[in-house]
Order: C-alpha cells, then structure tokens, then sequence
C-alpha cells in the first residue's frame, strides 16, 4: 500500500516490512539503510550478547553463497557495506551507485531472509563479539557510555551493548541459531533507501527482494528509567570522564523541535553555552559536549566532558550551572542562530545518499512515517521565541545523574 | 597546472584559488595552508596545531566567541586539521552564505595571539594531549612513527609535547606564523554553487595586504626503519600492532595503483588481512592503508588484540604480507578493488564539503584537479600490472613493526 506520490514514497510489505525511499535526482549512488530490533536488551539474561554473535554470524553467507563468496558478490558491484548492534536495534547497510542497486537489494536482503549460519563460521563470530567487548573496556569513551547508560536504566536496557563475557563464552551455534527466527523478524523493522534511481521502481526493487522475508518478532521490554543517582567506575588513564545524565522529551511528544533547537544552542553551535563556559572562558576540557539519546522511545540528554582528576569537580559544577540557566531561556539572536545551524545540518546531512537514508529509517522509526526534508526546516523555522522559552520554562529543574569514569574527581564530587 | 572544469587562479600576491561549480544547495570553502607539523624547528614542536586552535581566538579587532559567533549567524559547520603536511580550515554553508563564510574563514589567517588566549587555549591542548596519552592507538601510532620515519619530520608528533607546548610563547608563535601562514603557502578552494567573479573578488579585497613570505619546506633524506620494536605501558589491557612500509609519494604516479593494492590486502571488510584475522577473531578490527605524504609515502596497517593471540597475529600478518609479496593480487581481487574505491570516491564527492580536502591536497601536492568522475575513469584504467610493478619495488614484507603491549603481561 503506496502513499500518495509524494517524496518520499513508503510502503509497508506484507510481512510488516515498512518501506520508505526517497528519490534524489542526478545522485550517482543509492544507500539502504536497514534497522530492526535486535539488540542486547532482548537477549536472554543468561545470554547476553546473542545479538552480537547473530549480527556477526549473520554476514558470513547468506543464500547459497558462503562467507567469501557473499563478500565477493558486494565487491563485485563496488558495493561499500556497514552495520552495527547495540542495546536497541541492529543496523546492516549499503551503497552502490544507482545502477546496481537492483541487483545489489538481493545480496542485503539475503542476511536477514536467508542467513547460512553454518556451524563453521560460528566460532570465528563468537571470537570477534569476545575481542569487541575486550577493546570496548580498553577504550576509556566507550567505558564511559556503556557506565552511562548503566545508570540510566534498569533491567534489560541498562545492559552492556557488547554482551557479558562469560556468557559470550558459554554460547554455542545450535542456540544461537535456535533464536535466530525471532531476532531476525521484518517485523517492526524498517529499509530506508535514499539515491539517484527512480523512487518508484527502487520501491519495487526493494519489495521485490525482502518479500521473502519471515518471521515474527519476540516482545522487547519497555526501557525503565533509574532514578537520580551517582556512578563513579574506578580504572586506568590519567583524566576523568564525566557524564551528566537527564531526561529528555522523546521524538513524538510536544516540544521535541524546541529541544532540538535548546541544544543546538548549548552544545550544537560553535558558539554554543557549554563551549564557551567549559574551553573558551576556562580552558576546562578539549572534549565536551550534550546530545539527546533515544533508545526504544525514550530520551535522555547526556552532557559529558573529559578532564584532568583535579579539574573535574570544577567541570561537573560548571556543566550543571549551565544546563539549569538553560531552563532561563534564549535570547532573540541565539534563537536566530539556532534555527539556521538545525536547518543548514538537515541540508547538509540530506545530501548524501547515505545521510538521507539513514535519516528516514531513523523518522520512521522515532515519528512513524518519513518526514520530507523541506517540512523538517518548516518545523524548524515555524519555532517562535516565546514557544522556546515556554517549554524550556516547563522543564524540571536540572536533577542529572552524575557518572565519573576512570581517576576519580577530587573535591566536591570525589567518588 | 591541470584543472579541466575548473575555475583557478593565483593571485598577485601568489595566493591561489580553485573553484569546483555544482548546483548543491550548500557551499563549502577551505582555506588551507601548505604547512604543518613536519616544518617545525626543533623548538617549535606543536606550533602548527597550536595555531590552528589561536586561529578561532579572533583577529585584533575580535575575540573568540565574536569569532565563534560569527560562524554561527552563517548556520556554517565549520572546523579545522593540521596533519604533518598542512593545516586546512573550512566551513560549509546554505549557498547563499558563501561570500560572508569565505571572509570569516579569511579573518582566521591573522590571529591576534594575544598573551591570555595563548595560557587560556594551551590549557586546552594540554587536555587534548592528556586525552591522546588515555588513548593506546595515540600512543602507539606516535611511538612508531616516530621510530619509523626515523629522524626524518613525519616522525614529528601532530600535537607536539607537554614540555613543547610549555614554550610555545607568543612571540615563539608569532615568528612561526609570519614565516609560513603567507599568500605564497595559501590555497582557497570554493565547492558548490558559487558565483566565480564574486569570489575572486572577495579573496581578493580581503587578502590585498598579504604578503609572500618565501618559506620553502626541507625535504631531508630518509632511510625507513625497518625490523621490530616492541615497547610496554601501563593503562589498558590489549596489544596494539602497527606494520610500516615505504609507499609511493602524494606526487607519485603510482598512488592509485598503491592505494588499490592497500584495499586488496587490508579492506576492513573483504581484504586479506580481514579473512585472516577479524574473520577467525583473532582481532577486534585489521586494516592496512596508503597514506601519500608530499615526497614520502608510506602504507599502515593496525591491528589490536588480547595479548595471548599476539604471537599468532604477527605470524599471520607476516605470512598475508610475504605471500602478496610474491604471488601479488588476482586480477578478480584487482577488479573487484577498482570498482570498490571508484564507489568511495563517488560517495566522497556527493557534498561540496567532501571535496574541500581532497581538492586541496591535489592542488597543493601536484598543481592539479580532476573531477571524481575523472578519477573513477582512472581508477578503473589502471591495470594489475601498475599494482604488481609497484610491489617489486615497494614490498609489503620490507616493513617495520611496532607493538605497545600492557605492562602486567609477560
């Protein structure tokens, strides 16, 4: 079932596949964007990491063609491809120029419709998810996020994105594949394709190769929120990392535009708040910034900045006096600002095929439906001074979980 | 100069100009400066990074957040680079906006460096150096280049040193900057719709009172190190490898055919080195690389991974690295090689700011541009023979390695 022909085009397959392609006239390539929910919080709580092992496993040969040749058949049209996993949703993606990408459609469906899962490759998958989790706790961002993210929830979401080692090591191919079905279900997942083809006939190249597709997704739980607390993870390294963890107003609820907007203004400008107060007036941090994270519908803000152990009270005090005064509002010409960065990013990031693809799979997902790239600046520009600081004005008062990682803070918020 | 299907020009003062039109809907400018960290004097390591982040502190007339808030009134998405080899700032913006953007990236080419900003913004780099000595692959990278290119100034670390920086005064700084940040070491290059007169016109006004200034780069010999050299350190948990080898040059003819042979062996995705460890695990991630310096090439490769597989790895990427050195790639490897950086280049060049840099190390490198429609033409003519030529000369075994293993390990 087609929607008007408008851009861009969606449909949603029988087997709940939802479709969405945005045609870009004159582009050289097409990127597909493929988002389901396989993630670590619907692993089973003695198996976590499943998610990492399937991801991996998966693209090892697929349909009749084995590891090599499956990689063989993408190189063969210069296919360039990515993924990843994590906590909510995994992702598989590529981009080919226009012209192949019907018969590149075939090769991405077949991961997810007609994955091989032979026993032989499955060790080498289980390695790799063993050697991913090891060099995520050897990077000292990574261990901030993943403590981040342990703090903000409870139960399944709260879990590693990379699994837990003993289990990771206890796994074995016949129960991994015994799962496989569900994880692997075009239910609730969606394909977004952005590129110089023809939206109407990429839409039925895409139809045509994920018709095959079956399986029916098992539940995921709800994210449950933890309520305010403090988090310090002791470890190696010679500077702090801190990260303030709030929440936020999720895509679909009234205020999501002014949000965007708000932090565009903290953190998204170069002459943003949190720039200026933490490197411009105090030298305080190389490395410091806020972004909104939505996983399974929920939002948090999380603010972060790596310093030196002496200096890192004075940042957290410093970046919790910021994000309070931001509940005071913008003024005319921040606001001014604001609206022409979000709208030049939205330009520049639907400029690519890759971006625009990426962009629409996220809409449908946070929104959905796809959202044209001219109603994003609409909403954008349609943001008034006085629609800004009422909702900033609405928002609690900043009550942020504080997470330090590595060395711990002197002063006020030593662990 | 070969530049079909572009607009340049230098001017007077020897400052140069280079335009590529599309009908985007953003703009893109860079300005760049021929010059880096590899022109730096014995005590001037650092400077050149230094002074890209004093650029941003704003002109006499102007103080950093007028600077940064001038940026924003463009909606321009707007950094800054400093490699060895040169130091480029850009921005990109609605096109509407590109004669206000490219003044303001202009304005950057004469910092006040006044006294306060300098302490301020030191502090700065100082957490940037802290966070790179947090970082194992920092580490290790600056380690072994610098054993690698051995004396010679690629060697030189980006970010110079704690102590370094300490004696980076104003004065030290300002003798730095008026030897090389000259019309004679500028490039402003123009992606996107623009209109061409308008830009000359504008570099023009706001440049007439720059001056050339002669500088020359050294290009000293160098003998590549090669063999082994392992080092330890404490912080973290996993050994980080590295594979160095001697490459063709940014100026060399033989740069696609050396870029092509580093994606057959170290193709993140589908490349020898990916098969023989990322797929059994052995690794969390192997790459191998072409990185073309002005002069001096060099091909890297990287691979980390728990301290009980390192012996397996070093014997796996010796055997991947000799065996190509003989048998040297399949003619499928090859093609299949071509047809995937002809898809890179094209997805590069699909925004006006994907191409600010490419075209100013072209410019700068070789006095030459070419369109990324040319360059798929001539990555796709090139023949396996180009890449089995260059290997007879360049061998992937003739490398050095250097590895950063935990402390606690024996």
């Amino acid at each position: 079932m087609r929607t008007p022909s408008d851009d861009p085009l969606a449909t949603v397959l029988p087997n709940g596949l939802r479709i969405v392609v945005s045609g870009m006239p004159g582009r050289a390539t097409v990127s597909a964007h493929l988002r389901w929910p396989l993630g670590t919080a619907g692993d089973p709580a003695d198996a976590q990491g499943v998610a990492v092992v399937l991801h991996e496993w998966l693209q090892r040969g697929a349909g009749e063609l084995d590891a090599h040749a499956y990689a063989d058949a993408f190189d063969r049209f210069g296919a360039r491809r990515w993924g990843s996993v994590g906590r909510e949703h995994a992702t598989l993606g590529v981009a080919c120029l226009a012209r192949d990408a019907a018969h590149v459609l075939p090769l991405l469906a077949a991961a997810v419709a007609a994955p091989r899962l032979e026993d032989e490759e499955f060790e080498g998958a289980r390695q790799l998810a063993l050697q991913e989790l090891a060099a995520a706790a050897d990077s000292p961002g990574e261990r901030l996020l993943e403590t981040a993210v342990a703090a903000r929830y409870v139960g399944e979401h709260g879990r590693s994105a990379y699994g837990v080692r003993a289990h990771l090591q206890r796994l074995a191919a016949a129960g991994v594949r015994a799962v496989a079905p569900a994880r692997l279900a075009p239910e609730c997942a969606v394909l977004a394709l952005a590129g110089g083809a023809d939206a109407a006939a990429l839409l039925d190249a895409a139809a045509g190769a994920f018709a095959g597709w079956r399986g029916r997704a098992a539940p995921v739980p709800d994210p449950r929120p933890r309520p305010r607390t403090r988090v310090h993870r002791g470890g190696h390294g010679g500077q702090t990392h801190v990260a303030l963890i709030e929440t936020a107003v999720p895509p679909r609820a009234a205020g999501w535009t002014e949000q965007a907007l708000a932090m565009t203004a903290l953190a998204g400008a170069t002459a943003g708040r949190l720039w200026t107060v933490v490197r411009e007036e105090r030298g305080l941090a190389y490395d410091v910034g806020s972004a909104v994270h939505v996983i399974d519908g929920d939002a948090f803000r999380l603010t972060h900045a790596v310093t030196a152990p002496e200096r890192a009270s004075e940042a957290i005090a410093v970046l919790l006096d910021e994000l309070e005064r931001s509940r005071g509002g913008l003024d005319a010409g921040e606001l001014r600002r604001a609206q022409l960065l979000l709208r030049s990013s939205v330009v520049f990031e639907s400029e690519t095929s890759g971006g625009r693809a990426a962009r629409l799979a996220s809409d449908v997902v946070r929104f959905g439906h796809p959202r044209p790239v001219e109603r994003i600046e609409a909403a954008i520009q349609g943001v008034t001074l006085a629609g800004v600081n009422a909702f900033l004005a609405s928002r609690p008062p900043v009550a942020a979980t504080v997470v330090t990682t590595g060395p711990s803070p002197t002063g006020a918020w030593a662990a | 100069m070969s530049a079909a299907g572009f607009d340049h020009l230098t001017l007077p003062n020897g400052l140069r100009l280079l335009g590529e039109r599309s009908d985007a809907r953003s703009v893109a400018v860079g300005l760049a400066f021929d010059v880096g960290a590899r022109d730096e004097g014995a005590d001037e390591s650092g400077a050149a990074h230094f002074l890209e982040h004093l650029a941003f502190k704003g002109d006499r007339g102007h103080r950093a957040d007028d600077v940064n808030r001038a940026f924003d009134e463009l909606g321009a998405r707007v950094n800054a680079t400093t490699s060895h080899d040169r130091t480029l700032f850009y921005g990109a913006a609605l096109s509407q906006l590109r004669a206000p953007l490219t003044a303001q990236l202009l304005a950057l080419a004469r910092p006040a460096l006044r006294r306060e900003d300098v302490d301020m913004e030191r502090r700065v780099v100082l957490e940037e150096i802290g966070m790179a000595e947090d970082q194992p692959e920092d580490r290790a990278w600056e380690r072994g280049a610098r054993l690698f290119f051995d004396g010679h100034p690629l060697g030189a670390p980006v970010l110079g040193t704690r102590a370094s920086l300490a004696a980076l005064d104003p004065p030290r700084l300002r003798r730095f900057h008026r030897r090389w940040y000259r019309s004679d070491r500028a490039l402003v290059v123009v992606a996107g719709a623009y209109d061409w007169n308008e830009v000359v016109e504008g570099v023009r006004a706001a440049t007439e009172d720059w001056t050339p200034g002669g500088a020359t780069r050294v290009h000293p010999g160098w003998r590549p190190h090669q063999g082994a050299a392992e080092e330890r350190g404490s912080g973290f948990e996993r050994t980080r490898l590295l594979w160095f080898a001697p490459a063709p040059s940014a100026q060399d003819p033989a740069r696609i055919a050396a870029a092509l042979l580093a994606r057959i062996v170290g193709d993140d995705d589908n490349g020898r080195l990916f098969w023989a460890l990322v797929e059994p695990g052995l690794v969390d991630d192997a790459a191998l690389w072409f990185d073309p310096a002005d002069r001096v090439g060099s091909f890297q490769a990287a691979a980390t991974t728990d301290d009980g597989s390192r012996d397996r790895v070093v014997e796996t990427v010796d055997a991947v690295l000799s065996r190509f050195d003989r048998e040297g790639p399949t003619d499928d490897e090859w093609a299949r090689a071509q047809r995937a950086l002809a898809t890179d280049v094209t997805l590069a060049a699909e925004t006006p700011l994907g191409r600010v840099a490419e075209l100013s190390d072209a410019w700068l490198d070789r006095g030459e541009a070419e369109t990324a429609s040319a360059t798929v033409a001539r990555i796709l003519a090139t023949p396996p023979s180009a890449g089995r030529e260059l290997l007879e000369r360049a061998p992937f075994s003739a490398s050095f390695r250097y590895e950063l293993r935990p402390a606690d390990v024996s």
